[in-house]
């Protein structure tokens, strides 16, 4: 009981004497710690390699019981420039979750040969817009400082949609992104909404099963692409 | 109204078409299809077989034969064996009868189907098909190299009762004898056997499927499949009857259609979506009549590649795809 007493008559003795020493000493605020970055925003632009498409012939049921080809075709989408926004959010010093929308152009190619009644060769083509989202995991190496390259991993999946013009959907599917990059800071800033912008360049491979791809499997494909980033 | 039509495997048949793929009966009436409403169609068989073939071998085949267009996961047609009978085929009795019958007139001719449909619905009442027993016939699992397969060609006059005309998806020779011989087809519809011994035409094609689920389509058919459409002309003038393949270069798929529009027109439903290559070619490899009754059907030109891959886009039809072809 007696305890109990003392410390709260220590308390209230207490609190007006710091309140004193606050008022007479006044010494200069410490700096602020910058606060964390919560964001990064990145646009960019870049090349996705191509690929072959898995050859289908248009084939007759011959009465002999072979195949009879009313003529062959081996198809392949043609390399394209996508551009692509990411929205990347530190998960902790090391790993961030990534979102990714991306749109591509490529033009899918098929070569015909072999007509059954002699139609010349030739290849027939169309382009088509290619949408992405995705999201994935980004693991970097070392700590981000100014003027300091910064290696890292990256990899996710998503859904792709294949569209033809007017927005009529052909296909929908699904990519899987792999690979690694760089980011370089070109500036860090403590304070203000921005806090850093910087350059950011990826290399990988794109795997994607539907939209163009092949019924059979995915299709693979070398990307790379150049970014500039802003962190908020 | 009702109105009697006949149809002939190997030489002959008479339809109207219409501007939609594969081909369809229609009524000559309006667009109405040849076809069963409800989905559901009773068929007797005759109790008598055909040497090599009893009463219960034939049952058999023609049971698998109707199963295997009522396991098209994409159709809903379904039929149900109403037993044995003694009524011959080709009676207008009200019952879809199937059976053997001696036709040594037609000497070109494997079987038959015949439908009595109300003209203005194009709503089946009856259909009947008959099995020519002047040629001989293997009802067996496995066919016989020296026989005609009775489960193939009635997977064939089973896609005519339910109202699919012919497929021109094939290649065929002159025979020096007289009439045709087909190197290759790519649908059980198209109108001349691949042969004795073949039993491919058990398996249906992509061409048969699109057509047998655009006429009855299952539920969310028409949503998942696409379609492609355009003109054939020549010179600036339309090209009537150019048979229009359109070919899946990603799946090897081949379904067909006819330019049958006034201005060369055709559309291919019932497509996976995605894109395709069309190619045009002249209906120069069986009978033009084995298809439609048209006067001015051409095939005075070279097969020809639209120069662009078109698509088909899920639920619905693509951009009109314009071919150009020239005179051989």
């Amino acid at each position: 009981m007696k305890r109990v007493v003392f410390g709260v008559l220590f308390f209230v003795s207490f609190t007006p004497f710091v309140s004193l020493v606050s008022a007479q000493a006044k010494p200069p605020a410490p700096p602020r710690a910058p606060s964390a970055p919560r964001f990064d925003v990145s646009i960019g632009a870049g090349i996705l390699g191509g690929s072959s498409l898995d050859g289908a012939n248009a084939d007759l049921r011959g009465r002999t019981g072979g195949p009879l080809a009313l003529f062959t075709t081996s198809s392949r989408i043609a390399g394209s420039v996508p551009l692509e926004a990411r929205w990347t959010f530190p998960l902790g010093p090391r790993y961030a979750l990534e979102f990714r929308a991306g749109w591509a152009r490529p033009e899918l190619r098929t070569k015909i040969d072999g007509d059954f009644e002699g139609a010349p060769p030739q290849t027939v083509a169309e382009r088509f817009d290619l949408y992405t989202l995705d999201v994935g995991l980004l693991m970097v190496f070392r700590e981000t400082r100014p003027r300091t390259m910064v290696p890292f991993i990256s990899g996710g999946a998503g859904y792709a949609a294949t569209v033809h013009e007017g927005l009529t959907l052909l296909e929908n599917g699904v990519v899987y992104r792999g690979g690694g990059g760089f980011k370089y800071p070109l500036s860090v800033r403590r304070q203000g909404r921005v806090k850093g912008m910087g350059i950011r360049g990826d290399a990988g491979l794109v795997f994607m099963t539907g939209g163009a791809a092949t019924d059979s499997g995915a299709t693979r494909q070398g990307a790379a692409s150049g970014s500039l980033y802003l962190t908020f | 109204m009702m109105r009697r039509l006949l149809l002939l495997i190997v030489v002959c048949g008479v339809l109207t078409g219409r501007v939609d793929a594969y081909s369809h009966f229609g009524t000559g009436a309006g667009d109405a299809l040849v076809h069963w409403d409800p989905a559901l169609a009773r068929w007797f068989a005759t109790n008598r077989g055909a040497p090599g073939v009893s009463a219960g071998d034939f049952q058999a085949a023609l049971l698998r034969a109707f199963q295997t267009w009522q396991d098209v996961p994409t159709a809903t047609i379904e039929f149900s064996f109403a037993g044995f009978t003694s009524v011959e085929p080709f009676e207008e009795d009200g019952l879809s009868v199937i059976g053997f019958q001696d036709h040594p007139e037609m000497d070109r001719v494997l079987g038959a189907t015949t439908f009595v449909f109300d003209d203005t619905t194009g709503a089946l009442v009856e259909a009947d098909i008959f099995f020519n027993s002047m040629f001989e016939w293997s009802a067996g699992t496995g066919g016989d190299p020296n026989r005609f397969d009775l489960q193939s060609v009635a997977v064939h006059e089973i896609g005519h009762f339910i109202g699919l005309g012919h497929s021109a998806i094939g290649e065929t020779e002159v025979m020096p004898q007289g009439g045709r011989r087909v190197l290759g087809s790519a649908a059980v519809m198209f109108p001349i056997s691949l042969g004795r011994g073949s039993i491919a035409d058990r398996t249906l094609q992509p061409d048969d499927i699109a057509g047998v689920s655009d006429l009855y389509p299952a539920a969310g058919f028409d949503s998942s499949t696409g379609g492609v459409r355009g003109r054939v002309r020549k010179g600036g003038a339309p090209v009537i009857g150019a048979h229009i393949i359109a070919f899946n270069p990603r799946t090897g798929a081949l379904v067909g259609g006819f330019a049958l529009g006034a201005d060369g027109d055709f559309q291919i439903l019932g497509l996976a979506p995605g894109p395709y290559v069309l190619r045009v070619e002249p209906l120069d490899d069986a009978d033009i009549d084995s298809f439609f009754d048209l006067p001015n059907v051409d095939i005075d030109f070279l097969v020809t590649y639209h120069p662009r891959l078109v698509a088909a886009p899920s639920g619905g039809v693509g951009d009109r795809a314009d071919i150009t072809v020239r005179s051989k």
